[in-house]
């Protein structure tokens, strides 16, 4: 483990564990961008961990913004309903000196619009993630 | 928003049986209703769709026995 960060929030219970992410697209797009002379786009958003994503899910409107374009699909249930949604390559950086250069996630309308990126066990699965609800806080280590 | 790889997802899932016989665990790179090729990775499925098509959307896919689903318990609203 070399990377990890510690937060601490009065609200942990109600706004769950948030923390701000850099998403960008993926480092092969970024070549590609390069090799065309054009900016890459990036965006810092708050994200929220949530252990019951299978799979890691972005804004619709941070796809926008990121001009990404949808290289698959899949289907994707919740508790209210199941459909076909497209899937996107990006990067994702911490601020903590943790950077995943090749991550595939979801397109979604998230219901908490303060959140843009619901970091899901596809990227928790490579670190140790520790909540702490007495501390209100929590912890997470790559 | 709406599903930009439709006719290609209705493509993998209605071959996905066949495809998982010769080509389990591989990347399939899929436009329109064209199989380009199978790779070993998605990294190299996306250079070849690149290289290939320029930065349009096609559709890649990990090859398995049946089709994964996915499944959310925040709030979030399918599109």
């Amino acid at each position: 483990m070399s990377a990890s960060i510690s937060a601490q929030s009065a609200f942990l219970h109600e706004n769950g564990p948030i923390y701000p992410v850099i998403i960008t697209p993926s480092f092969v797009a970024i070549e590609a961008l390069k090799l065309e002379k054009k900016d890459v786009p990036f965006i810092k958003v708050q994200a929220l961990f949530d252990t019951g994503a299978q799979t890691t899910s972005v804004s619709n409107k941070i796809i926008e913004f990121l001009k990404l374009i949808p290289r698959g699909s899949a289907k994707v249930y919740t508790s209210q309903s199941s459909k076909i949604v497209n899937k996107y390559d990006i990067a994702l950086e911490f601020d903590f000196n943790m950077y995943l250069n090749m991550l595939r996630v979801f397109s979604a309308d998230l219901q908490d619009h303060s959140i843009d990126c619901l970091i899901g066990r596809d990227v928790l699965q490579f670190g140790v993630f520790t909540y702490d609800g007495p501390a209100q806080s929590f912890k997470l280590s790559f | 928003m709406a599903i930009a790889l439709e006719q290609e997802y209705k493509y993998f899932i209605s071959h996905l049986q066949d495809f998982s016989k010769t080509h389990l665990h591989e990347f399939v790179l899929i436009k329109g209703e064209q199989v380009v090729s199978f790779f070993s990775s998605y990294e190299k499925a996306l250079r070849e769709g690149l290289e290939r098509f320029g930065n349009v959307s096609f559709f890649i896919e990990e090859v398995k026995e049946k089709e994964e689903v996915h499944y959310f318990h925040q709030g979030i609203d399918l599109n």
